[in-house]
Order: structure tokens, then sequence, then C-alpha cells
């Protein structure tokens, strides 16, 4: 698929902010807050309304406590940056301050996964699902494309909660085309196994599969988990995870306490990277590669579960 | 007036003492060195409470003086006395301060985060075009916090002024005397450098609180006012002594204690 061909589809960060920038001019009680970070979309916002966009510079414990002091006003809050240092270098903040008061504040961690592979393990977000799910209040959104991520500044602009979104860059190939927001998506039917993938990891996901019994769904919204998945998938024998992230505490854990809880015995397999540090400099494509997550991993890996049976 | 404002924190300290006395848990050094500081906040006009549109926003970030704090918000007729005399109780009011209960801006427990809060509040004070403030009361332990920090220097660059924090500077932390180091060597150089309305005064003398705060409003800058104060105030043998951090008097002790607070 040439996606760069494609007129309607854009960079994922600009489909989300586009719709910021837009609601920003019409409701003076948006504010948008970064740590330094530049986006597109935002450029006109500082010039136009510079009240509503703060950049605190490189303090990311002062951003969260400021968001929250503005949320807890009336604010509608959205803060940006890089995703491990919005996530981890403010954790407490983020618990204490947002989760614990339960504000509006939304959490926007751009570079999913591997998206600053080259910058280092600094860079990478791979355990950032993980802890934002301990956090009671906090739900977690993982668009895989500019439509989906366009529809999820719809649902936190529109909500009361606190939202962490997990926010790729780049353009990527359209799965969505939806004219809403869409917690999960059936990417391709199923019968008797299904794979379940979040992010835009989903592309290797989709090239991998092609011929293949087995169907894919694309989960948007991590936390809350949407129950309606369990009906739909009730009768299928072998799940697979394929994500973006450590298999420890990302959509693999968050699947499988939940299948735990409701006592449904399906072949579970777990598919993402180890949880080990990632020392290594690369691009994301070797690092997928070294990984077992690239297309060509991926077959093999997928065939053998079905073969096994 | 001073005398009135006197007689509130007397009787506020003896509630404190005798509340600790009978559930045997509190902070009582760390509570004693702010009460006269919340008493010229709800009692001598520093802090607009009662607007029914845009109150003030207080947030005690010191929260283990929470129990001062109780006491004043039972005498308000903002808690109930039930509800008072649930400190301590399993399920009841607690070590530190939570939304939960009627008054309380801001949930406390973990320190530094405060004045960044009270910086987004003053954000919000400006785009909303209003008057209110916010006002905070800080640990002096707590200033060696990082986050205290970034806050200090973006109120600064934002020109945030509905924001005025007081320091309750009783010079003991938890393990140590924090007589002169580093943070409040610098803290009277940097703050009027960066634009700040900086005063340091008498934590326990009324007038100097009360016009150190009307300065403040009037002065058109973001305010950090150090008060001096002292650990344990009003009872003489808690006055600077660490152990009376979280100490529970013996039955001997208060006498002593009830005596003098009289």
């Amino acid at each position: 698929m040439n996606i760069s061909n494609d007129e309607n589809n854009k960079d994922m960060r600009d489909a989300f902010f586009d719709e910021i920038y837009l609601s920003s001019l019409n409701n003076k009680n948006i504010v948008v807050i970064t740590n330094d970070m530049d986006i597109y979309s935002l450029r006109e916002l500082k010039t136009k309304r510079p009240n509503q966009f703060i950049n605190v510079g490189v303090a990311e414990q002062n951003m969260i406590n400021i968001a929250s002091g503005l949320a807890s006003m009336g604010m509608k809050v959205i803060i940006y940056g890089i995703a491990p240092f919005v996530v981890y270098r403010c954790y407490e903040q983020i618990k204490f301050n947002i989760c614990s008061m339960n504000l509006p504040v939304t959490i926007v961690g751009i570079g999913s996964g591997l998206s600053f592979a080259f910058d280092g393990p600094t860079h990478h977000a791979i355990q950032d699902i993980s802890v934002m799910n301990a956090l009671p209040e906090m739900q977690i959104l993982n668009p895989s494309d500019s439509d989906s991520a366009k529809h999820c500044s719809d649902l936190v602009l529109n909500s009361e909660s606190p939202f962490y979104v997990r926010m790729d860059k780049g353009m990527h190939p359209k799965i969505h085309n939806s004219n809403k927001y869409e917690p999960f998506k059936i990417v391709k039917k199923f019968n008797n196994n299904v794979i379940l993938s979040s992010g835009t990891i989903i592309n290797n996901v989709i090239d991998s599969v092609k011929t293949k019994d087995i169907g894919i769904i694309d989960i948007i919204s991590l936390k809350p988990f949407p129950d309606e998945i369990f009906n739909l998938i009730k009768d299928v024998e072998n799940v697979i995870i394929i994500e973006e992230h450590s298999v420890t505490g990302g959509l693999g854990s968050i699947f499988s306490d939940h299948a735990t809880i409701r006592n449904l015995k399906f072949n579970i397999h777990l598919i993402g990277f180890e949880n080990k540090q990632i020392l290594e400099y690369g691009s994301r494509e070797w690092f997928y590669n070294q990984s077992g997550l690239d297309v060509k991993s991926l077959t093999k890996r997928i065939d053998k579960i079905l073969n096994a049976e | 007036m001073e005398n009135k404002l006197q007689i509130i924190s007397n009787q506020i300290r003896l509630k404190v003492l005798e509340i600790v006395a009978a559930k045997k848990i509190g902070h009582i050094g760390g509570t004693f060195s702010c009460v006269d500081l919340l008493v010229s906040m709800y009692y001598g006009g520093c802090l607009n409470y009662s607007d029914n549109n845009y109150p003030d926003k207080f947030i005690l970030s010191k929260g283990h003086a929470c129990l001062a704090l109780y006491v004043i918000l039972n005498d308000l007729g903002l808690i109930t006395k039930e509800k008072l005399d649930s400190y301590g109780e399993d399920g009841g009011l607690g070590g530190q301060l939570d939304i939960g209960i009627n008054g309380v801006d801001w949930n406390t427990g973990s320190l530094g985060h405060a004045l960044g809060v009270c910086a987004g509040i003053a954000h919000s004070s400006k785009l909303l075009n209003k008057n209110y403030k916010a006002i905070t009361i800080l640990g002096d332990a707590e200033c060696d916090e990082g986050s205290i920090w970034e806050a200090i220097l973006h109120i600064s660059d934002y020109k945030l002024t509905n924001l005025i924090a007081i320091v309750d500077r009783n010079r003991l932390s938890v393990t140590e005397v924090i007589q002169d180091n580093a943070v409040f060597k610098l803290l009277p150089i940097a703050l009027p450098k960066l634009g700040w309305f900086y005063k340091e005064i008498d934590g326990h003398s009324f007038p100097e609180i009360i016009s150190a705060v009307q300065e403040s409003k009037i002065s058109q800058k973001p305010s950090f006012i150090v008060a001096n104060t002292i650990k344990g105030k009003g009872v003489s043998y808690m006055e600077n002594e660490l152990k009376w951090h979280h100490s529970i008097p013996t039955k001997e002790q208060l006498e002593i204690a009830y005596k003098e607070l009289r």
C-alpha cells in the first residue's frame, strides 16, 4: 500500500492535534501544555491563543502539577511530550495530582514503542502501558492510524476522566475509515483463531497472516478493556497477542487478567518485547527483526502456534 | 483583633492537644508551628474562603498539620463534630487531607507538589480573568524538592501574580535541624531577582502575617513569605525539640501543656 499517495491520510500526530487545535479556537477552556516539543498542528495555537498554550520547558513534574491545577478549575488540559518523559519522570505527580484528584487531564505520549528507536533506550516506550494501567482512574488509548487518532481526540475532549494516549508518529496505512470513535475494530474476520493487536505494529500483523485462517482485532481502548470482545471471541481457541510493548504489563497482561477474572480458557500466546533492558541502537525495523516482530518472523511464529494443534 | 486571634490560636492548640492525647496519634510539633498562620488565613482575613463564586484556593502542602485545619473547619461549621471526632478512627479523618472533606481543596501526603498546582490555579485565574488567589503553606524541609524549584522558575517566567506561598520555617525536619542550609540562603537572593515579592516575617506575629499577606495581594507579583516559626510553639518543653515531630505527651506532660495554653 502506498500510504503517502493517499490524500486523506496524514501524520497520526497531526490527525489528533488538528482536532485539538480547532476545538481550542472555539473553547477557551482548552489548555495545551508541552515540555518543549514541537507539533506542526499546534504552531498556530501558540500565536493565535498564547494563553491556551504553555511550554513549561524541560520540567515534567511541574508540567503535570500545573495541568492538575488548571484542570481543578474547570480547564480541559492536554499535555504532550515524548512518551517516556511524560510517563516515568513525573509518575508520582500523575498518580497523586491527576489520578487521586480524578481530573480531566489527557497525557499524550508521543513515540509509542520504538518510534524513537535511534534515540536509544531512554526514548523507548515499551513499559508505559504497564505503569499507566496501574493507576485506577487512568484510561489508556492506543490508536493505530490517523482516523483512530482523530477520534481519540473527540473522546478525550468530551470526557471528564484522566487519559493516557499512546501516540505513534508519522503516516501509517488507514485501517479504521470510520466516522466516530470505536474502542476496537475487527480488521480481519475470524473463526477458531484470533490475533489481538494494538498500535501501528498491527500493519506487520496484517501482512503476516494474509493467507492464514486467523482473524485480527485492533484494540484502541486498552483501559477500559472493551468487554464486548469476550462475547465475540468466546468460541475461539487460540488468542495471540502481538504488541510493541513489553510482554509484562501490556495488552497481553491486560487481556489475560480479564480472561482469568471471567474464567475463560483460551490458549493465550504473548508476542512482544521480552522484559529486559534494550541497550542497543538501531532503526525500528532492525529492532523488529531482532525481537521477532518483523513480518517474516511473525509469519513463522504464528504458523508455529497454528500448526501445533 | 490581635488579642482575639491569639485566643483562637491557643484554643486550637489546646483542642489539637486534647485530640492527640485521646487518639494517641498526630504531628504536634509541625502543627503548632503553623497554627498562627492558619488562624490568620481563616480568622484574620488572609484567605477569601467563603466567596460563593470564586473563592481563593488553599493548599496546606504540609498536610501532616491537618489536625489544626480539622479543628478550624469544625469551628467554622464546614465539618461536623462527629466528623472531627472520627479523627484517628478506622475510616475516619486521617493524618493527611483529602478532598472528600468539606473545605479541603487538595489531597495531601506527598511533598513538593502544591506550588506547581498553585501555578496551574493561578494560570486559570488569569485565563478566566478572575481575581481569586492560589495560596499554599509549605513546610521548610519540603523546599528541597526539585519540583518546588521548577515551579518557582515557571511562576516567575509566566508572572503568575495571583499566588502566595508561605513557608512554615520552623527549622526542624523529621531528623535534622535545618538552620542555614543552601535552600534558605538562596531564596532571599534569588526570588527578588526572579520578580517575586519576598518577605521574611515572624510567623507567630499576627500583625506581621496579616500585613505581609496584604502587601502580597497588592504587590502585582507572585509572593513568597518565609514565616519564621517555632516547632511546638506554645508549649515550652515542645518548642524546638525534634522529638515533638510526632511524639505523644504523657499525662504529666499534658497537664503542663494545658496550663501553659490556657
